[in-house]
């Protein structure tokens, strides 16, 4: 193999973060115990050196050894043994465990993996799963230049990207609501921040995600299609450090470092300036109108804090916080009351978010067996206010009407749940564990009141509140059958209980795989999935209307059963890795909205205007990638089919999904063109999204009365057209500086407008169908100083 | 207020703008024939039938009546003629072939009128001005602003869904402006009373369709709409609450007469067939409702027209209604100068 050059400068930097610099050029990953490190900075400055000499170079006056085994950098302090059979790889993060001698056993506290990727998938029994780090995280350009958990997932094959520009995620032909997102083991309901432009998860505090698309741990289930769970960033041992970014959408802050010598925290803040700059656009709106004075703010932020203390060699704990919130004011009122008439003023506030509190612990009990205990209080709460005030001015008098239009949704859930890891021999890792989760929804609460001089008039359309009890129970072993077989079993087991009925629920898991060779591995899985909850939205954006409602009387859980086939291949050198990802998808039970839903007064039972039908899903995912080197990437080509049949939806006929994208190809290049400079490209090509189009028209009745006339769309087929074929570009480039890095950002870099819907246009003369696009090119920067 | 356009700019700003590009989506339609009618107890039978047509064809919009088409009306599944006036409780089908578009069939039930029960009438006077002569040198009569609380009783029938549609319109004496009346009574305007704001707010049935989203987007100022159902009442009487502020009275006349007096309001309550209903309920959603515009641009999914006859095109409705006057006769003659 030839030997692997790397670049570096660094002047007493943190270890850890040239570290990640060799991982990013190298592809190989550090392993070592956590407080091998502590506080350690290197020196170092090598241009285009083997990856020997750097690290002679870096370790030259410590007593740390190192040696490159395979794809692995394992350090280790001189006069240190350590057993095989005692390593403890905290955190999930698996890898090769270090060679060592048979010396003396000595218990490693933590194992720390440095690592760019997740273990080569055919070391794995694992389908369709993917673990992400904040740096490919940052590293995936996206509109604004707003690095994004979601938007990186969406340049994987399978998951398609819903409405342009958005953050949504529509998983192997699955709906947006059947993805859980949970943030450090904990759900999050509200994953949106601007209408679903933005995710809620700051990339700043995020240490990587993991996420399943086709073979999911017994550990996960509650959702149909996908797993994302996002890990938050622990603070560093090794002193204070971190970031200030501003963008021309947001600016964050990230600091984290120890407190003493058992405690680290971590915090990340993230606003938008949309307020800020809307401020003197408005100013200057309102200063040309005599009339009217606009009232506008939007802005979103998000917080995670996290502590992590360390109590013994046994025992650690943690506590956090997240914290997002959206606010949108609007309205508008006369500048002027007049002598006599009307004066109006009319506002309107929206605040939606999520609200994550936990504690927990890690514990070892003893060498082969970890547990993780956490409690937890997860509240998503959406309120929109609408207050509409007028004067009617006599010359007798002012009379006063006021109309207040209220709503909330909200959920709180208590969250306690037991995880636990035991390692009972060397071919066998069982993890256990089960939660109970206390559910509060309050779907709808809607207040309206109106006042029309010394008349009140208070309505409360709709109150429906729930509570339901959650609980379940999961087992799986990942055995390592020999060394070509491997197999990971397990069944997840669920129960909730809501409006008097219990729904019982069972998730089988398996997943096999078989390795011929050391590059090769082909793997087969099964799961069975069910969903207790679902979220209704009458739009495609992410707004504060959106409900989320558990399911009833009258509606089953839903459930999904899926079968994935794979087969891998990476090269002798890691390099390289070749897969395709097979699958066949049945959805039962699947909740929206029916044909007509409109006509069910919202007075009625919120499900009334539900309906409840099955879904199908099939498709196959190719990717190559490279993995390690200046050039990492890949290039990935989907063919996929997903349908849906309702009784109540389209004459009960089967149609296709909104996102049935027949063909999707995703490339992703990350280029570091030296030491400084880096380039990063996505592009992201697939067949247009389906679109219910009403060619026809029909003559309006003439009933009299203003509802008349004109022409009304003819009732076809549910999403009957396929609107064009969709493609972009987007670019960014990073320069790296000794204080931080800019990064300058193009979204649909060739300007290519993508058609997003068909409108009719009558302007008299002519009529036309009209395609509707949106989202030229939008360049951005931001600058990120890092300390 | 539509605070859809303040999101709409929020959307400009962040999104840039949007553009659009003309083009023949080029795909085959048949086209079907429509039927349209509004059957009255009482009333002869009236259809339209026309075709449905590709939005941008021209001249289909500008003629799309079907002329060969032959109509049979059925009613409680007998072949009717011309000379047949519907009734209430009838089950009225209409069929309609056509050689070149096909067949159509719709069905409706004509509604039983539902009786007005109890209207209690509340006048409230706010304003009573004196009677100073004008350029005419007519005596003022009377100058009369007032409030009108109404609260008027529908009762439901039982074990049927009724859906209805609420109606006003004022009456008054009419006069030519230069005319006389009564021999030598000349007055100075031709309608002496005039009905000031019904305000929309007070009822809250008349809001019934309007979800959550609407309401506070800000798209529930559509006050025409006055249809609602017995989803919340069934069975049983529901008072509707109607409000009438700043009402006037206002005559001028060289003498009193009591005749100038009889003016006043016809309530109306329509008993409509649930198609009737749900068209209204449509073009509300897709007229003033706010998923009518986000559909437009393609961020909510797009809604077609209502329809209850088989071709999905066309509507066939039916009503009975009745009706109840409020006279302000006896009202306004404590406040008439004689």
């Amino acid at each position: 193999m030839m030997a692997q050059n790397v670049t570096i400068r660094a002047v007493n930097q943190p270890a850890s973060v040239v570290f990640r610099s060799i991982v990013e050029q190298t592809g190989k990953n550090f392993v070592y115990s956590s407080e091998l490190l502590e506080n350690m900075r290197v020196t170092v400055n090598v241009k285009d050196k083997p990856l020997k000499q750097a690290l002679s170079i870096m370790f030259r006056d410590s007593d740390i050894e190192w040696k490159i085994k395979g794809k692995n950098i394992i350090l280790k302090r001189r006069e240190v043994a350590v057993n095989r059979k005692r390593v403890a790889v905290a955190s999930g993060v698996s890898s090769r465990r270090p060679e060592t001698s048979p010396a003396t056993p000595k218990m490693l506290d933590e194992v720390v993996v440095v690592s760019r990727l997740e273990a080569p998938e055919v070391e794995t029994s694992e389908i369709g799963a993917k673990k992400l780090t904040a740096g490919e995280i940052i590293n995936t350009p996206v509109l604004f230049g707003e690095s994004d958990v979601i938007k990186a997932l969406q340049m994987q094959p399978g998951i398609a990207e819903g409405q342009e520009g958005l953050a949504g995620m529509n998983v192997h032909g699955g709906n947006s609501d059947e993805n859980l997102y949970l943030l450090d083991n904990v759900p999050l309901y509200q994953v949106n921040h601007f209408a679903g432009l933005f995710s809620a998860f700051n990339p700043e505090a995020i240490r990587y995600i993991d996420f399943f698309k086709s073979s999911f741990p017994a550990k996960y289930d509650g959702r149909l299609s996908s797993y994302l769970d996002v890990r938050m960033k622990n603070g560093s041992q090794e002193g204070h450090h971190g970031s200030f970014r501003l963008g021309l959408t947001s600016g964050a802050f990230n600091i984290d470092g120890p407190i003493g010598r058992k405690t680290t925290y971590s915090v990340a803040l993230r606003r938008s300036w949309f307020d800020v700059l809307s401020i003197p656009l408005l100013a200057l709106a309102n200063s040309a109108s005599d009339d009217e004075k606009i009232r506008f703010r939007y802005a979103f932020m998000d917080m995670n804090a996290k502590v992590t203390h360390r109590f013994s060699n046994r025992a650690t704990g943690f506590a956090s916080v997240y914290f997002g919130n959206d606010i949108l004011k609007t309205g508008s009122s006369d500048k002027h009351r007049p002598e006599t008439g009307w004066y109006s003023d009319d506002k309107a506030d929206f605040h939606w978010g999520n609200l994550v509190v936990q504690a927990g612990c890690n514990y070892r009990f003893n060498p082969v067996l970890t547990a993780e205990f956490t409690a937890a209080y997860t509240r998503y709460f959406s309120g929109m206010k609408n207050n509409q005030y007028s004067e009617e001015i006599m010359t007798t008098g002012i009379t006063e009407s006021r109309s207040v239009s209220q709503t909330k949704n909200n959920i709180n859930d208590w969250i306690f749940r037991g995880d636990f890891d035991w390692r009972p021999d060397d071919m066998n890792r069982v993890r256990f564990g089960g939660n109970y989760i206390l559910h509060s929804f309050l779907p709808a609460r809607t207040d309206r009141r109106y006042t029309i001089g010394s008349t009140q008039i208070l309505t409360r359309d709709s109150t429906w509140a729930y509570t339901a009890n959650e609980a379940n129970l999961y087992i799986e072993d990942d055995l390592r059958i020999n060394d070509k077989f491997r197999m990971n079993a397990g069944i997840h087991l669920s129960l909730f209980n809501i409006d008097g009925k219990n729904d019982f629920g069972y998730g089988p898991r398996l997943s096999l795989s078989y390795r011929p060779t050391e590059n090769w591995a082909v793997k087969g899985a099964y799961a069975r999935t069910n969903q207790y909850v679902h979220q209704l939205s009458q739009t495609y954006l992410s707004l504060p209307s959106d409900q989320w409602v558990p399911v009833t009387r009258g509606f089953r859980p839903q459930n999904a059963d899926k079968i994935s086939l794979g087969a891998y291949w990476q090269s002798d050198n890691s390099m390289f890795a070749v897969s395709a990802e097979g699958y066949y998808k049945v959805m039962r039970h699947l909740v929206e909205y029916r044909d007509e839903y409109y006509l069910q007064p919202p007075t009625d039972m919120w499900n009334a205007q539900l309906c409840s039908g099955n879904g199908t899903a099939k498709g196959i995912d190719f990717k190559v990638e490279k993995v390690a080197g200046k050039l990492t990437g890949h290039i990935s080509y989907s063919l996929a089919w997903s349908d849906r049949t309702f009784p109540d939806k389209n004459g009960g006929r089967t149609f296709p999904a909104r996102f049935d994208n027949r063909h999707t190809i995703n490339i992703l290049l990350n280029w570091n063109i030296s030491n400084r400079v880096s380039l990063n490209a996505a592009w992201i090509g697939h067949s247009g999204n389906r679109f219910t189009f009403l060619p026809q028209v029909w003559s309006s009745p003439d009933f009299g009365g203003i509802y008349t006339g004109d022409e009304t769309p003819l009732k076809t087929s549910l999403n009957n057209y396929q609107l064009p074929f969709y493609h972009r570009l987007d670019l960014s480039f990073v320069v790296r500086n000794k204080r931080g890095y800019w990064t300058f950002a193009l979204f649909n870099a060739y300007c290519h407008m993508n058609t997003v819907a068909i409108r009719k246009n009558d302007d008299s003369v002519i009529r036309v169908f009209r395609k509707v696009k949106l989202l030229p090119l939008i360049p951005s920067f931001s600058y990120t100083w890092q300390f | 207020m539509a605070i859809l356009r303040y999101i709409i700019i929020l959307f400009a700003a962040t999104l840039l703008t949007a553009c659009y590009e003309d083009f023949d989506p080029k795909i085959d339609t048949r086209p079907v024939l429509c039927l349209n009618s509004l059957i009255v107890a009482g009333e002869p039978i009236e259809v339209e039938v026309t075709h449905t047509w590709m939005f941008n064809d021209k001249e289909a919009e500008r003629n799309h009546a079907v002329r060969d088409a032959t109509v049979t009306i059925l009613a409680d599944g007998k072949v009717v003629g011309s000379a047949y006036r519907p009734e209430e409780g009838d089950t009225i089908t209409i069929i309609a072939e056509s050689p070149l578009y096909g067949s159509a069939t719709a069905e409706v039930i004509v509604p039983y009128a539902t009786p007005i029960g109890k209207v209690e009438v509340t006048p409230v006077v706010t304003d009573i001005r004196g009677g100073d002569e004008d350029f005419f040198h007519y005596g003022m009569l009377a100058d009369i602003t007032f409030n009108l609380n109404i609260e008027l009783d529908v009762n439901d029938p039982a074990e049927i869904d009724n859906y209805y549609r609420f109606r006003y319109s004022e009456f008054s004496k009419r006069y030519d402006y230069d005319g006389t009346y009564a021999g030598d009574l000349t007055v100075s305007r031709p309608e002496c009373f005039s009905l000031g704001q019904f305000i929309y707010d007070a009822e809250p049935i008349f809001k019934e369709h309007i979800g959550v989203f609407e309401t506070v987007m800000g798209n529930d100022w559509s006050e025409s709409f006055l249809f609602f159902s017995d989803r919340q009442f069934s069975g049983r009487t529901y008072t509707l609450h109607l409000k009438y502020t700043g009402n006037t009275f206002r005559v001028k006349s060289s003498q009193y007469d009591e005749s100038l007096l009889e003016c006043g309001l016809i309530l109306s309550l329509t008993t409509v067939s649930q198609s009737y209903y749900n068209w209204a309920v449509y073009k509300w959603n897709a007229d003033d409702g706010i998923l009518g515009n986000l559909s437009d641009i393609g961020l909510a999914e797009t809604q077609w027209g209502y329809s209850n006859v088989s071709t999905g095109a066309g509507v066939v409705a039916a009503q009975s209604s009745t009706s109840y006057p409020v006279d302000l006769k006896d009202f306004l003659k404590k406040y008439v100068n004689e």
